[in-house]
């Protein structure tokens, strides 16, 4: 099975790594929306919500208004934790 | 998160980006991706790209998609030149499966469904055998009692392949004696056979005479679209000026280039709206000029 990409000279495509994550957080925003409710798309958030917050970075610009409030939600601690420890420093 | 879940997420990341990814596709190959919106750092167009241009980053995931999606993937990589049976064996064994069928009927059946995963496999496939679908399609045009547009996929391939056959066929079932098919199919037909360059002055004078006015302006329409095809556009034309439809001659009162209109002034005196639309048109001209 040849694994080599097909080249194009028209546009430049993404990194693998933010191709990723743009396709992860659009999985995400699917499940999360109200019209797809259902348990098992629900775990699906809720393990997402469960990552340490730094894993949440690259995908961060792609979620929607709703997955973002939860993951402030969910990790308000270790949020405002920091933004104390930068206004001590 | 756990691999299987990544997994999942990355398969519903990639039927949001070809459910949302296109403003619209109709006809097999042509595709308009959505642009980038100003409020939103999602580039549909780029991931979609990327993923039709290296088209294993989906390969895992592609048996579980939805076939609609598959389906507005397999679209995307005709439209920009991607070469899918020959990327490898797993992708050119997919396209085998999606045109194998037991018999011709059942292959026909999926050839001219809706967004038809087969239609645009045997047209990603290089030596698919067409031909064995001309006879199940000129039938079931000739007893359809109306316009599947999943026809204009072997039609296209048909007129490509096979273009005696083709003009035959075309010719037979809408001028030969015989019973008329419904105006809806003749309509249809009409446009095929003018967009192909098949028209002469007798079937221009048998679309102007036709019973149905809807097929007849269908007929006309075509041929002003058309006018770059057919070096004696002008006479062809004319020949719908004895129209007994008000609404053929109001059409080329309209949509003739100017030159024309002169030789239509007799003609629309018949009917009171083409005589109408033929003085806006005068004033239009006139007033365009002034303007320069």
């Amino acid at each position: 099975m040849s694994g080599d990409p097909i080249e194009s000279d028209e546009f430049i495509p993404m990194e693998k790594e933010e191709l990723y994550n743009s396709l992860i957080s659009l999985g995400l925003n699917s499940v999360n929306s109200s019209y797809s409710y259902r348990q098992e798309f629900q775990a699906l958030v809720e393990s997402f919500l469960s990552l340490p917050i730094s894993e949440i970075r690259g995908k961060w610009k792609y979620l929607d208004q709703g997955l973002k409030s939860k993951i402030v939600d969910r990790h308000d601690d270790v949020i405002f934790a920091r933004i104390q420890e930068i206004s001590n420093e | 998160m756990n691999s299987s879940e990544r997994k999942k997420l990355f398969e519903l990341g990639v039927e949001s980006v070809f459910r949302n990814g296109f403003d619209m596709y109709g006809r097999s190959g042509q595709v308009s991706y959505r642009e980038p919106e100003n409020y939103s750092k999602i580039n549909y167009k780029n991931i979609i790209k990327t993923i039709v241009f290296d088209p294993n980053i989906i390969c895992d995931i592609f048996d579980n998609i939805d076939s609609h999606h598959k389906y507005s993937f397999m679209n995307a990589c005709l439209f920009e030149g991607v070469d899918l049976y020959s990327v490898s064996k797993l992708w050119s064994d997919r396209i085998n499966e999606m045109v194998e069928f037991d018999n011709i009927h059942n292959g026909y059946r999926e050839l001219i469904g809706r967004h038809s995963l087969m239609s645009i496999a045997a047209l990603l496939k290089p030596d698919f055998n067409w031909s064995v679908y001309y006879r199940p399609l000129e039938d079931s045009i000739r007893a359809s009692n109306y316009v599947n547009t999943a026809w204009n996929v072997p039609m296209d391939v048909y007129m490509k392949n096979d273009k005696d056959s083709y003009r035959k066929f075309l010719e037979n079932s809408l001028f030969e004696a015989g019973p008329k098919l419904p105006h809806e199919v003749r309509s249809y037909l009409y446009s095929r056979f003018i967009s192909a360059g098949y028209l002469s002055s007798k079937f221009a004078r048998k679309m102007r005479s036709d019973g149905s006015e809807s097929a007849s302006q269908k007929a006309l329409r075509e041929l002003i679209n058309y006018e770059d095809t057919y070096d004696n556009f002008d006479e062809l034309v004319l020949n719908f000026s004895d129209s007994r439809y008000e609404s053929v001659l109001t059409i080329m009162a309209r949509k003739l280039p100017e030159r024309l209109l002169p030789s239509i002034m007799g003609a629309t005196q018949r009917f009171v709206n083409s005589q109408w639309a033929l003085a806006k048109r005068f004033q239009e001209i006139e007033e365009k000029s002034c303007e320069r």
